[in-house]
């Protein structure tokens, strides 16, 4: 060790209380609901049928654009979201009412409520 | 980590079906040619598993989308630079959705290859490889069963999509970053490439120059040949590259540059880089290798293991060890972690183990301060998910790298799973009225493997 030798120590005095009671962004992190895998509806991904059906779709579900506009993410969604899309789901994004880290089903597309029990 | 491993053999089941489809539809199959002989050659490198070919598949669909082309064209005509810079920000968008629109048609080939070849399933191990060459050639051997391990691989298909996904979404996003700033000139550093699996990805992002490093000479050279396909395949505009084989925990890769002035936007390091948390001194040069030339307001982004999320799941574990049937992760001691050289099993579908040492971010976080990096965000993958899904470019790209299983499975077909408690959570949630058919998922088996991961980025202060 030699220039880094110096950093170590200090390391371990600046995390000494890691992963243990006195950790309190750990202890934040245990306190979240277990996460769920993703869920989205009238998930029509190319194996499972051919892009002509997909274009059709989007377009059925059209109506449902714009309402989800609510946040703009940090850089990547402002000017790509609801503009004309050719295929693919555009549910609406989902309509979650609680903070959002204990995602637990991600998506409730297409219907602007989620379905009981799922927010 | 295994989970690299995976991705391989996903691929090549994947290919299959994605053949289909793709091939059918597009010209994938020119692309597959090329695929193919990368396929063979993928073997070796690390764990990309999870993502390399999931990526190629969603960066495929964007090459060859016919949009992409043109602009393209337009864009080729001077030099890589300038080309892929103009396009800036329509590129970003490209990367995500445009291309996959398009896609069908072009970049389909490329996956489907690689699927069909299983190239991929060997290799994790790249970490070892240091004296690993006949474990490396090994796998490389193996690949040809992959045929046959398909099913066992295809296990974890849509984990590898879903991963592949998260790194797609996460290098737009940063891309777009630059992009407010500069509109030419991007240059990345992309540490820990394996195979290669991003490359089509930084095609679609427009980026003008490319320097590729992996600890896995045989990875090294694969990734070359992909990129060189790649340039030779079409028309279309590439990034110039630079391939450097190097241990990027011990070596100082600023010594190995063309340029040694050369200063980057963006360092990429995907699943790669708690194998250098081995020492500090490893941890550090990684470190150094990774932001050391970044210009100011670059970023260092990249996936690893959440070590809170492993510490939880050990703790919870009435042994040293926890996981399911898809993984699994071992550890030497409960209770006691230190800082470095907190090494780990992790053992994805069965795939050799690769020891790994645990990552406490807060200790990345005030490391990365000694190169005057200030951490702009961490998240597990499902809060990223969660976050991204909402724009619908990123949920389409979902859709088009078949980041998702269908549920319930279609006629001709099978879940992933045989574990009935595997999709639980979709069949409660099909108890619900006004549920769309068919949801889109994950087994919680891949869920598990895959939720162990964060995504982080850190950005060069001034």
């Amino acid at each position: 060790m030699t220039d880094t030798s110096e950093a170590v120590p200090n390391f371990e005095e600046m995390f000494a209380n890691r992963f243990t009671e006195d950790d309190k962004e750990y202890q934040e992190y245990l306190k979240r609901p277990p996460e769920m895998p993703p869920i989205i509806e009238e998930w029509n991904s190319r194996s499972g049928g051919n892009q002509r059906n997909r274009g059709n779709r989007l377009q059925d579900n059209r109506q449902f654009r714009g309402r989800e506009s609510r946040r703009g993410w940090p850089s990547d969604n402002r000017s790509n979201q609801w503009h004309g899309r050719s295929w693919g789901n555009n549910y609406p994004p989902q309509h979650r009412q609680e903070p959002y880290y204990p995602p637990q089903y991600g998506q409730y597309g297409y219907n602007p409520r989620p379905p009981y029990g799922y927010y | 980590m295994a989970l690299e491993q995976a991705k391989t053999s996903v691929n090549s089941e994947t290919e299959t079906s994605f053949s289909i489809d793709e091939t059918t539809t597009a010209s994938g199959t020119g692309f597959s040619v090329k695929t193919s002989v990368c396929g063979q050659v993928d073997t070796p490198k690390k764990r990309k598993e999870f993502e390399d070919d999931l990526v190629e598949e969603s960066s495929r669909y964007e090459e060859d989308s016919p949009s992409k082309k043109r602009k393209l064209d337009i864009e080729i005509v001077p030099e890589e630079k300038g080309s892929g810079d103009v396009e800036g920000v329509s590129r970003k968008r490209k990367l995500e959705t445009d291309d996959l629109k398009d896609e069908p048609s072009t970049g389909d080939g490329t996956q489907k290859k690689r699927k069909v070849e299983l190239e991929d399933v060997p290799e994790r191990q790249k970490n070892l490889e240091g004296g690993h060459s006949s474990t490396v050639a090994a796998h490389y051997n193996e690949l040809k069963e992959v045929g046959l391990d398909k099913r066992s691989q295809s296990r974890i298909f849509y984990l590898r999509n879903f991963n592949n996904w998260i790194k797609s979404v996460l290098i737009g996003e940063f891309l777009e970053k630059v992009r407010q700033r500069k509109n030419r000139d991007i240059t990345v550093l992309d540490l820990g490439c394996g195979k290669g699996g991003d490359l089509l990805k930084w095609r679609k992002g427009r980026i003008s120059k490319l320097i590729c490093t992996d600890i896995a000479d045989i990875s090294v050279k694969q990734c070359q040949q992909r990129y060189e396909d790649m340039k030779n395949r079409r028309d279309e505009y590439i990034f110039n590259a630079e391939f450097i084989t190097a241990d990027c925990s011990k070596e100082l890769l600023a010594d190995k540059f063309r340029d040694p002035e050369v200063r980057f936007d963006i360092c990429s390091c995907q699943f790669v880089c708690h194998y250098s948390f081995e020492s500090s001194e490893q941890a550090d040069m990684m470190l150094r290798n990774a932001c050391e030339r970044l210009g100011p307001g670059g970023y260092f982004i990249g996936t690893t293991p959440n070590s809170f999320e492993l510490i939880r799941r050990l703790e919870a574990s009435e042994t040293e060890s926890f996981g399911n049937e898809i993984y699994t992760v071992k550890f030497e001691k409960k209770g006691h972690y230190p800082l470095f050289g907190c090494k780990y099993d992790f053992n994805l579908e069965g795939v050799v183990d690769v020891p790994e040492f645990l990552v406490y971010f807060p200790l990345l976080t005030e490391m990365a301060k000694k190169y005057n990096m200030k951490l702009v965000y961490k998240k597990t993958f499902l809060e990223f998910y969660e976050e991204k899904i909402k724009n619908n470019e990123n949920k389409m790209l979902l859709k088009r790298m078949q980041a998702l299983e269908p549920y319930p499975a279609n006629e001709n077909s099978k879940l992933i799973s045989e574990k009935v408690d595997d999709y639980e959570h979709a069949a409660e949630y099909v108890k619900n009225s006004h549920v769309r058919l068919p949801l889109g998922t994950l087994s919680k088996s891949e869920w598990e493997a895959t939720s162990i991961y964060l995504v982080f980025a850190f950005e060069k202060q001034q």
